[in-house]
């Protein structure tokens, strides 16, 4: 590695890698979980099983369409008072997964959102369930460091389009099924 | 310790040493909402929206923050001859990549210089539309490496997707995505206390675009444009001059203190 130095323009061989497709893992979903709300004691699991014409209402009022599996849901407890709800869900970017968590207050309000993992293909794995199937299930403790972790890339014109349309997503199933 | 959230219409990272610092993360990160907030073209509430709502001759009370970053877009609107510049807006609009905002018609012969800067507001020689999409991204680094540094934090990085600042004592590799290998990442070597940002198209045309003020016209290129420099603001400006006309740009960006990647679409040396 050189240092940069002070001319302008970089010699055009330069070196370039081949770069594993790169997976980060930000938060586990217990760390989201006391994130969002630290002063609980308690996560219930809310088992979902929404209806079909529970998931037609849903994606009729955010206008995002339900893609693989349903979110995950915990009820935040303290003393058995809900402190609010700690939603966790997959989607797919053009060539990324993105597993996020979002914190919904008792009152209905996002107090947060949080992206859990990163993961970026190069194909089009990331439509194929088997490619995604080795990311299922939570992992506990801290999280792991990946050795395709490579830091401090300039240059990537990733929307956040997808997670942005899955809290409205989200926030609408709270609406309907859980408030 | 690292933690992603989505802003700013793609996901910013923070970086830095560990869990203590989990505070200093959050209120950096709370800097990043505030610049989305005040600068967001699409949020009818923004310091950008109010502005693009208002009438000739109108006078529109912004915050300080909104207030630097014009500022510095005018200087380097200034510096580049006009190759960065934020009235860039019906243009971008009329090619689909902006929607139309509420507000009277604009002028057609406004230009950027229109937009009068006063101490703790803008005057509006003509009515105008102005985006800062081409430089709030690398603002808001700028706001949260300086939320980090003064919770005591020694060393990290925020990268908003794609324009990032590396700050603290140990030079770090920083890496460039390839514009057309999906996957190859460009070494542009070793460097601390330096911010990056890229401007390219990555195989989508119908990705960023980049209108160029000149002609008003939407720039198409294959390679992808890099700007070294000390703060991430500037840095995310000079992307747009560079990748539209790298000739001209070099000299303002030489000026400014700022050093330039060209990445060209052909094999690059393994």
């Amino acid at each position: 590695m050189r240092e940069l130095d002070a001319s302008l323009w970089v010699p055009v061989a330069l070196a370039c890698a081949a770069a594993p497709a790169q997976a980060t893992q930000y938060l586990t979903v217990e760390q989201a979980q006391r994130e969002f709300f630290p002063q609980a004691d308690a996560f219930a699991v809310a088992p979902l099983r929404l209806t079909a014409e529970q998931r037609a209402r849903i994606e009729a009022v955010s206008g995002v369409p339900f893609r693989g599996g349903e979110p995950r849901v915990w009820a935040a407890t303290r003393g058995g008072g809900l402190l609010g709800h700690v939603m966790v869900d997959n989607v797919i970017g053009k060539h990324e997964l993105i597993t996020y968590a979002v914190g919904i207050g008792a009152d209905g309000a996002v107090q947060g959102v949080e992206i859990l993992d990163y993961r970026e293909t190069r194909g089009g794995e990331v439509r194929d369930p088997r490619w995604r199937a080795q990311f299922a299930g939570k992992r506990r403790g801290a999280p792991l460091r990946l050795d395709e972790d490579i830091q401090n890339i300039s240059g990537a014109t990733l929307s956040c389009r997808h997670v942005t349309d899955g809290v409205r997503r989200l926030l609408a199933l709270y609406e309907l099924v859980l408030k | 310790m690292r933690r992603a959230r989505p802003l700013l219409g793609t996901l910013v990272e923070i970086r830095v040493p560990g869990e203590p610092y989990g505070n200093a993360v959050n209120d950096a990160f709370s800097a990043v909402a505030r610049v989305q907030r005040l600068m967001s073209a699409h949020d009818p509430a923004s310091d950008v929206s109010r502005v693009n709502r208002a009438r000739t001759g109108e006078v529109v009370a912004l915050d300080s923050w909104t207030l630097e970053v014009l500022r510095r877009a005018r200087e380097i609107w200034a510096a580049t001859r006009g190759l960065f510049d934020c009235c860039v807006a019906p243009a971008l609009q009329r090619a689909g990549h902006l929607p139309r905002w509420p507000g009277p018609v604009p002028d057609s012969n406004a230009r950027f210089a229109d937009l009068e800067i006063l101490p703790d507001a803008v005057r509006l020689r003509r009515c105008l539309r102005v985006t800062l999409g081409g430089i709030a991204k690398g603002f808001a680094v700028d706001r949260a490496v300086a939320v980090l540094r003064d919770a005591g934090v020694a060393s990290g990085a925020v990268n908003a997707g794609g324009d990032l600042r590396i700050f603290g004592p140990d030079p770090e590799p920083v890496y460039v995505r390839h514009p057309a290998q999906l996957g190859r990442l460009v070494s542009i070597g070793e460097a601390r206390e330096v911010a990056v940002a890229t401007s390219a198209f990555y195989f989508s045309r119908n990705g960023s675009a980049i209108v160029d003020p000149r002609t008003g016209r939407v720039r198409l290129t294959d390679a992808s444009a890099t700007v070294i420099a000390r703060d991430c603001m500037t840095a995310d400006a000079l992307t747009k001059p560079l990748l539209i006309d790298p000739d001209a740009a070099l000299p303002a960006i030489e000026r400014l203190g700022a050093r330039a990647v060209w990445i060209p679409c052909e094999e690059v040396a393994a």
